[in-house]
């Protein structure tokens, strides 16, 4: 199984998994688990029980594997799982209401995607990500993690968070705005 | 980006723990359909309330001739105001939300900006009350419920539907008289029209027998309406040949 599963995909996996074969999910658990955890950490770095939570995590997509339609991608089926159970967590502790107001989802806006120069700094923006992320607003946090540090899309990143895919867009560009400003003030005090 | 979990075993171990003693089991296809299948039903209930009561406030105002009453000037706006039914519009807005929030389920809805969504929700609510506005549906059920005969919404038609206004009357002229005109509303009732030198016509004081008027004034409990206003109604009935000029009839210019 092991040099096998190295070659399946995670949708074939998952397949396995809806159709009965429950140690294949060890092969999905082995793929994410670092994954999830980086993401809680960034996510909420001032909680010391992310693993219980990445956890939690598994165990709710193991029980709901057979809603997870294969022709889609694993990857933001999942993520979403964990951005909806560390939300949960950030309401739970700080009691912040389920239901925030949001001009930016609301409004159709323009956005360009990312062009060639913009990718030449995107090793910058990874390592400043890593070292600034506290710096970042909650909101352009989670598009930032997700787009730089897991690699998503802006259509997956909009699957994971359910908002628009313009939202995305205007997030990101905002949110590396924040970053480049931290970078800039960073290397103007050294 | 080479992050690794500071114990990565453990987690593996635990959920496979869980799965292999049973403690963590794969909920069955029909759970997921049964949920899709709620979710339909309940956009679809919520959609139909939606049209419901969206055509009712459509009907409502259609039925006290809300259109005509700012012409009334500030007495007109006030009546226009009271004629609104809020409570119901309030149902509506909640129903929109929560045909919004379920919709927002579907990523062909969540991937794009909310005001598509909201846009075409509120779209779908005004071509389907202006499609059930054609049908009987509204009539028949207040007629039901003027004769007590409509159960569940009798109230609504009651409470909130056109005869909730005392003070807006739509009707057809039945006869001309001295101080007036006797004016029959849709349900054939019978008012004695009395104008006076206060009162308006923004639309002019020719009027004449069959005509369909909109008049404004309460209504005391002998059937007779003190009129702040009248005005026709375009469109309405034929008029008669023999024109009955009215009352208090403005200067002629000429």
């Amino acid at each position: 199984m092991g040099q096998s599963s190295h070659k399946e995909s995670d949708e074939t996996v998952a397949a396995r998994v809806q159709q009965g074969d429950t140690e294949a999910f060890g092969i999905l658990v082995d793929r994410y688990q670092a994954k999830l955890l980086r993401y809680g950490r960034k996510f909420i770095p001032n909680t010391h029980d992310i693993e219980d939570l990445v956890q939690d995590i598994f165990i709710k997509a193991y029980a709901n594997i057979r809603s997870f339609n294969v022709q889609m991608r694993f990857s933001p089926w999942i993520y979403r799982i964990a951005h909806n159970e560390f939300i949960n967590r950030i309401y739970k502790v700080k009691r912040l209401p389920s239901f925030t107001f949001d001009l930016d989802e609301i409004m159709p806006y323009l956005f360009a995607n990312e062009t060639a120069d913009q990718e030449a700094n995107e090793k910058d923006m990874r390592t400043f990500l890593n070292k600034s992320l506290s710096a970042v607003d909650p909101k352009y946090r989670e598009p930032l993690i997700l787009a730089y540090l897991e690699e998503m899309s802006y259509q997956e990143i909009s699957d994971i968070m359910h908002i628009p895919v313009s939202t995305v867009g205007i997030r990101l560009n905002r949110g590396r705005k924040i970053l480049k400003k931290i970078i800039e003030d960073m290397r103007s005090a050294v | 980006m080479s992050e690794q979990p500071s114990s990565p075993h453990p987690i593996r171990e635990a959920v496979m723990e869980k799965i292999r003693s049973g403690n963590a089991a794969i909920r069955p296809r029909w759970h997921f359909m049964l949920l899709s299948g709620l979710l339909l039903v309940g956009s679809l209930a919520a959609f139909l309330a939606l049209i419901f009561f969206a055509s009712f406030v459509f009907f409502t105002l259609d039925r006290t001739g809300a259109w005509f009453l700012p012409a009334f000037g500030a007495r007109g706006l006030w009546a226009l105001v009271s004629a609104v039914p809020w409570l119901v519009i309030v149902a509506v807005i909640a129903f929109v939300a929560c045909l919004e929030l379920m919709a927002l389920r579907f990523r062909f809805v969540y991937r794009r900006p909310l005001l598509y969504s909201l846009g075409a929700v509120l779209a779908l609510a005004i071509v389907g009350a202006f499609v059930v506005g054609l049908t009987p549906l509204h009539d028949t059920f207040n007629s039901l419920a003027a004769r007590s005969r409509l159960p569940v919404f009798g109230g609504l038609y009651r409470s909130f539907g056109p005869q909730h206004s005392h003070t807006v009357h739509i009707g057809t002229i039945m006869a001309v008289t001295s101080d007036g005109f006797t004016l029959s509303d849709r349900q054939g009732n019978i008012f004695s029209v009395v104008v006076g030198p206060k009162t308006v016509f923004p639309s002019g004081v020719d009027f004449a027998q069959n005509d369909r008027v909109i008049v404004l004034g309460p209504l005391t409990a002998t059937s007779t309406i003190a009129a702040f206003g009248v005005s026709s109604i375009p469109d309405s009935a034929q008029r008669s040949p023999t024109r009955m000029r009215g009352w208090y009839l403005p200067p002629q210019s000429q």
